[in-house]
Formats: structure tokens, sequence, C-alpha cells
């Protein structure tokens, strides 16, 4: 039955075999190896393609000499050239920069347009009143208020208008005229 | 060529050639390719199943890295590792530029197998047949799948160089191999996989 133990075991096989476990893990998987039949059946199988693999893998594409040489005369070739590599790099360097220096235009050529196009500029703020000013506009809105409360005034053209109009009775001036 | 260069094998020996190469010592070239080239292309053959594709990386990758030699930092990766993940990267390249990658299987017959033990011309034809599958199968692969396999199976590689030249986690090239396990033996199932496998064994 696949348990915890088989979960824990299967995870390390691989390690197993080729002896990259601590003593520790490595004791646990060989107890349970030894206990439990389907882990046992996996780990044979585990093992012989395992060896397998290492056997056939080393001989896939065994090189050709004369390929080799061929190579490295092309390699000598390469590499007592001039360091065209340089120029690739120098190259790749120039398309860096360029691309460096659109990304600089992109960010100051607002700025500068700005700076020249007053249309485009942002509104300035109102630059806040001081104290004492801000106390004496305070003092005198208060003081006209005071004086017009105090002071009967004779009612003017446009208050007999109002009246007029709120009673529902002819303006007193259009019946003058 | 020097006999000197060529005979030295050791971590540092290939530390002294680069260092010769360096200063562009015609005959420190030719020593690390003589000691890397075949196995390089046994990669590059692996991962791309083309001869004319392998020539190609493998040329690059050399010219790559004897252009770049200042850069290479032995502190961080061997001479090897480096030139592997040179030309694996190539080979992506390629298999990006030729997708779906074509497999020759007339090519893939050069492997240079030896000889069965077994002079029955069945056994001899059920043998053959059964290379041809794990070969078949190995290129039906993802070429991550494929990349993880070679490297460690057909190059010995430990998991820690494994993450270097794929360029990943080593749990990642662990789960990888495991993987390429799992696949490789439900490609091999349906066309009768555990009796191949086991016919591949008595080659042996």
């Amino acid at each position: 039955m696949f348990n915890f133990k088989c979960r824990y075991t299967r995870a390390r096989l691989n390690a197993f075999i080729n002896r990259d476990l601590d003593l520790a893990a490595r004791r646990l998987v060989g107890q349970h190896l030894d206990a439990c039949d389907d882990c046992q059946v996996h780990y044979q199988r585990l093992r012989r393609s395992t060896h397998e693999l290492e056997r056939r893998l080393p001989q896939l594409g065994a090189p050709n000499k004369p390929r080799l040489n061929l190579i490295w005369t092309q390699i000598q070739q390469e590499i007592e050239r001039p360091r065209p590599q340089e120029a690739d790099e120098e190259s790749l360097g120039w398309r860096s920069w360029l691309v460096l220096g659109a990304l600089c235009l992109a960010m100051i050529l607002p700025l500068w347009w700005q700076a020249n196009n007053t249309m485009l500029a942002p509104l300035a703020q109102p630059a806040p009143l001081s104290a004492k000013v801000e106390e004496t506009r305070v003092y005198l809105i208060h003081r006209r208020a005071l004086h017009s409360y105090s002071t009967p005034s004779t009612p003017t053209a446009s208050d007999h208008h109002l009246v007029a109009y709120l009673r529902n009775t002819p303006d007193p001036l259009l019946v003058r005229r | 060529m020097n006999d000197s260069l060529h005979s030295a094998h050791s971590t540092d020996d290939t530390q002294y050639l680069i260092e010769r190469a360096v200063q562009a010592d015609q005959q420190a070239y030719a020593a690390l390719y003589e000691r890397y080239a075949a196995g390089l292309y046994r990669l590059c053959y692996s991962l791309l199943f083309q001869q004319q594709d392998a020539e190609d990386v493998v040329q690059e990758a050399f010219v790559y890295a004897f252009k770049n030699l200042r850069r290479f930092d032995p502190s961080r990766a061997s001479f090897k590792t480096w030139l592997y993940t040179i030309a694996v990267s190539r080979c992506r390249n390629v298999h990006r530029r030729k997708r779906p990658p074509s497999m020759d299987i007339a090519q893939m017959s050069q492997l240079n197998l030896p000889a069965p033990q077994s002079e029955m011309p069945e056994a001899v034809l059920a043998q053959r047949a059964a290379r041809d599958a794990i070969v078949t199968a190995l290129g039906d692969l993802s070429a991550r799948l494929r990349e993880a396999l070679v490297l460690r199976y057909g190059h010995g590689l430990s998991y820690r160089e494994m993450a270097e030249v794929l360029g990943c986690p080593q749990k990642t090239a662990e789960s990888r191999v495991r993987l390429a396990h799992k696949r490789l033996h439900s490609v091999l199932q349906p066309i009768g996989g555990e009796g191949l496998l086991e016919e591949l064994l008595k080659i042996g």
C-alpha cells in the first residue's frame, strides 16, 4: 500500500542510487526498501535504468577526430582575427547608447516644450497671504458688516422692487413712472 | 604542440593553461581544446542530435571562451562547467531557432556502441531496437530534462555542477533528473519499455 514512507522513499531513490543522501536519510530509505516490495521493485527498475544510462549516454555522439581537428582550425582562425567580438560589443554598445539617448530625449523634450510654451505651462498657484494681511482683511470685513447693521439704511430702488415682488403688488417705481 | 601542456590534467594544470592562454599562448589554447573538445562535442550532440549543429556550437563555445578567458573566475566555477554553461546556452539558442528539434536516427546509430555479445541475428536486432528506443525516448524528452539526464549520466557531473551549468538551484537539478527518469519510463512503456530495458541489460 502506497503511503507516506513510499512517497518519501521514491522521492529519494535517485539520490540513494547515486549515494548522494546523508546517512540518516539513507538508513530510512534502506529500511523502507527492505520492508516494501513495491518500492523494492521500483528501486530495482530505477537502478537498472540508471546504470544503463550511465553506460549508454557517454557513448552517445562519440566525436570524430578529423572533424574535431577541422573545428580547431576554424577556432584558430577566429581567435587570431583582430577581436571581431569587440566590434560586436561596440555595436551593441552603440545601440545601447542610442536607446539611452532616445529615452533621455523623451524625458527632456516635454520639459523643454513646457518651458518654452506658456500655454502648456501649469497654472501658477496664488501666493499665500501673509498672516498680517489676512488679519487686516478679516478685520475690514467684520467692521463693514457691523457698520451695516448699526446704521439704518434708506431703502434703495432695488429694495422697493424686491418688496413689491414679494408682496405681489405693483412696483412703486413703475407706478410712479 | 608541447607535450608537457597536453599531459597536464589536474585543475591546477588547467588554471596554468588558462593563464598561459590569457597571454595569447597558442599551445595553451590547443591544449585546452584537446582536453575539453571531445566532451563538449558529446554534450552538444546529445542535446541537439545533429552533427552540424553540434560542431557549430562547439566552435562558438570555444571561440567565446577563449576570447573571454579574462572573465573566467576559477573561484566561481571550474573551467569545464564554465565551458559547458556556454555550450548549453548556445544549444538552447539552437533549440529556440529550430523548434521542434529534428532527430536524425541514422546519425544516432553512429554511437560506437560495443559489439553485442550474442551472435543470434534476432538478438542483435532486438538489441538494436532497444538501443534506438532508448535514444528516441531521450530525444522525446523536453530540452531541460534531456540536459539534466545528459549532464548527470553522460558526463558524470554532480548535482552542484549541474546546477551551475543549468543555472538553477541544486534541488531543481535533482528533481529534473528524477522527472526525466519518470518520463523515460513512461515513453518506453508503450513500446515495451521494460522488455527493452531488460534487453539492453543483456547486451553488456
